[in-house]
């Protein structure tokens, strides 16, 4: 076997070798990582929103989108009345009609911008059990409460929706009486009105959807309560389900992201494979040379690899850092809310499987023809 | 001419090399070439342009079509305003108001009027005259029916609506060919708004610069109702609504810097090994006469092939893809169909040549500057 | 007959494309132990061929080729690169040093190879590089010495396994003159004084001079035959 030094010295034969390998090895690295922390984010935040134990009840025909659904006042009475095994707190059963809606929003310096607005009673902490009040009070009449990566959807500044301002819904003010917090989920980038208030505000006479939190009944007890109400003209669906076909509406965009990485990390290897093929064919006299001293072309070729393994994993830890400073922590607004892009596990060890591969198959081909010539011609090799 | 050759046969020297290189170019212009289709339909959706003569009526303060409802009667009071000449009540239902790619718009509308409205619509599969006749009845528009598989005498489900399908169209405007067509008052039923409520109304004034004045004069007219109106020209009104899809657009941008900045590195790299093999080659072509500058001249002509090359193969297989695989995608109930245009591809071919002679600018100069004597004992 | 090898109707044929092309044909040759021979002829004339094969870089295409009783020309690739860490050293042209390592590093290299101990190379590359006379520039790399101290230390590495056998393709082809003469008189101890086999392929009529015996060579064939000495 080959000594280490002679791998580790062979790297910096040529710097401007060795600073391509490592920054294209960076790129790959970096584009993958951030392909895979985006979509976990994605997925984590649609699939931390919906809980198994909450269902949801939205008008017929508008499973999709809560947005577009409309559910009878007076099926939050007959719901609460009809149902049994309902969660209840205090005598409180948990049972939140709401109206979601989204509408431009503007701060008191004059900034408009869309908003996702939840109209809501108390009861709704009885079913939102992630959300957690940080500062302030749930909103009364005429105030609202913002989500804390509120501003973040909005894309302004922290301190315009401080508790205490007030924003306006067309040339209604209304004050903001508090900020809260519900990790990881799509509420936290949202803006909580008393529910009356919104109702006149947006001129709506029904809720667009009844959450209801289930204790000692499942889902056919509630599915039964839609049919024997077919008046109501309601359809159930588990929250955690509800958000998991959402989900499915952010495939494309997943999707483009994939290739879009696939597509320059493909360039970057390309680039590499060029470079290591010019590289190892200048050293094919060197490589004869010792097999000629007796080395065999399997210690040869180890030694090759760990050249390159060298190279690749120092531009792993590289994109690793890069991505520590650039990407970890970032929130990124989409449609229904923000989500979070994180270094998790998952993501560092496809960073660092990517480093491997590149570092071993990627120097597959050029490692074989460089030592694949016969010997006497190798010697003679220009 | 003899140094194109020249340069053309040292890249088949290595083929491999300029394999890899054009392959990795290919690449990166297919997807700089497919951000800048995205940009180019959406500034064909929203730019305006001196033939406008479309206003969108809708309600004020509302983006998602589920959440604007204007008054069916509205229909009268806008035709009277002068300078209108038709107007179209229409009432929109659609899966997600949020930007995606697989958008079902269904539009209610007044069966008789909608090819007075558009006489741009042709029916090329199926009959208008079924569609008018049916209650259920849908005219799909061709992209919408490639995307779901349908053709006449389909029955088809969404939105929470049943209806079957009379016909397959295509039109010169392309929001008809996403969507579904239905009645009016269907619609309206199905939907459970209601009779008597519309999403918006379409209004085509008689000339070019009449519209922002019959807008005003449509939103003055409505300003004290219960629902107030804004009216805007139908790009202007795209670019206010479809805020995400646009966003989305917007942050490609990156993704094509991104892809131009790989490729110029790509290019760079390759012709910078092919100047580092041949030194003493290089150095044997200046004794027997060929100037610095033609040999510069080569090395940067080697670079502009590879450039090309590769360009082609990627913005011209963007094109072929955009072109066999029809996207559309959809915000707000309005769509966007991402299709490929001629000043793309020409501009993707331009640029693919001038990132290769970009990327050879240092490699040629770097052939030629050591001295002579230097290179022949290399 | 002290012969070391022993060649025996040896023939080596390749194709390049559509031609057949024949560097050795029927060769036979035998080099007695201690031997310093000198293969000299021109260009294609099959010389470096006959070497590869002595030195177990080739197989033949027919015919045997017995060095201390073994016929290489049986053995596998696997086995030949075996044989050749303990039986061979080879001199090039163009000394093909390895540029980062330093000349100890790069004498080294063949004893890496084996089961000795740090200690124990470390005596035998010392010992190596003294009797080139370069015992003081073991910490050099290549690119700090001259062509005639490369190719010096080239021969440490090609003798610091103690092999029977030495192979050298023009070892001086890259030299002047003094340089030149210094690399053959060493040659020529190695051979006489140390009882070294040693088999050189040259151009140079002086390198010739300070063989033992030469032998020329013309389309694969001897032209002359000398007559088997022993070395005095």
């Amino acid at each position: 076997m080959l000594p280490f030094t002679y791998a580790l010295r062979n790297l910096f034969r040529d710097p401007s070798r060795l600073a391509q390998t490592v920054g294209g090895s960076a790129v790959v690295v970096l584009l993958l990582i951030a392909a895979v922390a985006l979509n976990q984010g994605m997925d984590s935040v649609l699939s931390a929103s919906g809980s198994p134990q909450n269902v949801i009840l939205l008008g017929k025909g508008s499973e999709e989108s809560v947005e577009r659904s409309e559910v009878s006042i007076t099926a939050e009475s007959a719901a609460a009345t009809t149902i049994a095994g309902v969660k209840s707190l205090l005598g409180v059963t948990a049972i939140s009609g709401e109206i979601i809606y989204q509408a431009p929003i503007r701060t008191e310096s004059g900034i408009e911008e869309a908003a996702l607005l939840r109209g809501v009673l108390e009861k709704a902490l009885l079913v939102h059990t992630t959300v957690r009040l940080l500062e302030g009070t749930f909103p009364g009449p005429g105030e609202a409460m913002v989500g804390h990566l509120a501003h973040r959807k909005l894309g302004i500044d922290e301190g315009e929706l401080a508790v205490g301002k007030k924003i306006y819904f067309g040339e209604t003010a209304v004050r903001i009486s508090g900020r809260f917090a519900a990790p990881g989920t799509v509420l936290e980038s949202e803006i909580w009105f008393d529910r009356n208030d919104l109702a006149s505000l947006t001129q709506r006479d029904s809720l667009s959807s009844i959450t209801l939190r289930l204790e000692s009944s499942d889902m056919e007890d509630v599915a039964l309560f839609t049919f024997q109400r077919n008046d109501l003209e309601l359809s159930a669906i588990r929250e955690d389900h509800y958000y998991e076909k959402l989900s499915i509406f952010y495939e494309p965009i997943k999707v483009m992201t994939w290739v879009t990485a696939a597509l320059v990390g493909a360039g970057a290897i390309f680039g590499g494979l060029n470079t290591l093929y010019a590289a190892f064919a200048a050293r094919i006299k060197e490589m004869a040379t010792l097999q000629s001293i007796g080395y065999t072309r399997t210690a040869l070729f180890i030694s090759l690899i760990q050249e390159s393994l060298l190279a690749t994993l120092t531009g792993t830890l590289l994109a690793f850092v890069l991505a520590y400073l650039l990407l970890d922590g970032r929130t990124i607004p989409f449609s229904i809310g923000t989500f979070t892009l994180t270094l998790t596990p998952t993501v560092i060890a496809s960073g660092l499987i990517a480093g491997i591969l590149l570092g071993s198959l990627g120097t597959l081909p050029p490692a074989i023809r460089c030592l694949l010539p016969s010997l006497p011609k190798a010697l003679r090799s220009n | 001419m003899k140094l194109a050759i020249l340069a053309l046969k040292n890249l088949t020297r290595n083929r491999l090399r300029s394999l890899l290189t054009i392959l990795g170019v290919a690449a990166g212009m297919f997807l700089y070439a497919s951000v800048q289709t995205m940009q180019h339909s959406l500034s064909v959706a929203t730019e305006s342009s001196a033939a406008d003569t479309t206003l969108v009526v809708y309600r004020e303060n509302r983006f998602c079509p589920s959440t604007s409802r204007l008054p069916e009667h509205y229909l009268s009071t806008i035709e009277r305003i002068p300078g209108v000449r038709q107007v179209i009540p229409i009432q929109i239902a659609v899966n997600n108001c949020g930007a995606s790619l697989d958008v079902i718009t269904f539009r209610g509308v007044p069966p008789e009027t909608l090819k007075n409205y558009n006489p741009g619509i042709t029916v090329i599969d199926g009959s208008y005259e079924d569609f008018v006749k049916q209650t259920d009845g849908a005219l799909v528009g061709q992209h919408l029916a490639e995307r779901r598989g349908l053709s006449p005498g389909d029955k088809f489900e969404a939105v929470g609506v049943n209806v079957t399908v009379t016909g397959i169209i295509s039109s010169d405007s392309p929001q008809d060919e996403n969507v579904a067509y239905v009645h009016l008052p269907f619609l309206q039923q199905a939907s459970r708004i209601g009779l008597g409520i519309v999403t918006q109304f379409n209004v085509k004034v008689e000339t070019a610069n009449l519209l922002q004045s019959v807008a005003d004069q449509i939103d003055q007219t409505f300003k004290a109702d219960q629902q107030p109106t804004n009216t805007r020209p139908e790009k202007a009104f795209f670019a206010e609504t479809a805020k995400q899809m646009i966003e989305l657009i917007g942050f490609t941008r990156w993704l094509g810097l991104g892809a131009v900045i790989a490729v110029l590195g790509l290019v760079a790299n390759a012709v910078l090994l092919i100047v580092r093999g041949r030194v003493k080659e290089t150095a044997i072509f200046q004794t027997l006469g060929f100037s610095r500058l033609a040999i510069g001249l080569m090395v940067v002509i080697e670079g502009i092939l590879l450039g090309l090359t590769g360009g082609l193969l990627g913005v011209l297989g963007a094109m072929a893809f955009f072109h066999f695989k029809s996207f559309t995608l959809g915000n707000e109930g309005l769509t966007l169909a991402l299709s490929p245009s001629t000043s793309v591809t020409l501009s993707g071919l331009a640029v693919s040549v001038a990132l290769g002679l970009l990327a050879s600018l240092y490699p040629a100069w770097k052939a030629t500057s050591r001295p002579l004597v230097q290179s022949l004992n290399s | 007959m002290n012969s070391l090898i022993s060649i025996r109707s040896v023939t080596k044929t390749f194709t390049k494309g559509k031609t057949i092309i024949k560097p050795l044909e029927n060769l036979s040759l035998e080099v007695a132990r201690g031997e310093f021979l000198s293969l000299m002829g021109p260009s294609g004339s099959g010389k470096t061929t006959l070497l590869n094969l002595i030195a177990g870089i080739d197989s033949p295409t027919s015919g045997e080729i017995l060095i201390d009783g073994n016929d290489i020309s049986k053995l596998s690739r696997a086995q030949l690169t075996k044989w050749r860490s303990v039986h061979v050293g080879y001199i090039f042209q163009l000394y093909h040093l390895v540029p980062i390592l330093s000349a100890y590093e790069n004498v080294e290299l063949p004893l890496l190879l084996g089961k000795l101990s740090k200690a124990e190379r470390k005596k035998k590359v010392l010992a190596a590089l003294d009797l080139v006379g370069l015992g003081d520039r073991a910490d050099h790399r290549p690119s700090e010495l001259s062509g005639g101290q490369e190719q010096r230390v080239a021969i440490a590495r090609a003798i610091v396994h103690d092999p029977d056998l030495l192979v050298a393709d023009e070892p001086t082809g890259d030299l002047d003159r003094d340089s030149a003469d210094a690399i053959l008189s060493l040659l020529n101890r190695l051979a006489t004084d140390h009882g070294k086999t040693i088999v050189m392929v040259t151009h140079d009529p002086k390198a010739s001079a300070a063989a033992h015996r030469t032998l020329q060579l013309e389309k694969g064939r001897f032209i002359e035959e000398g007559p088997l000495e022993t070395p005095a």
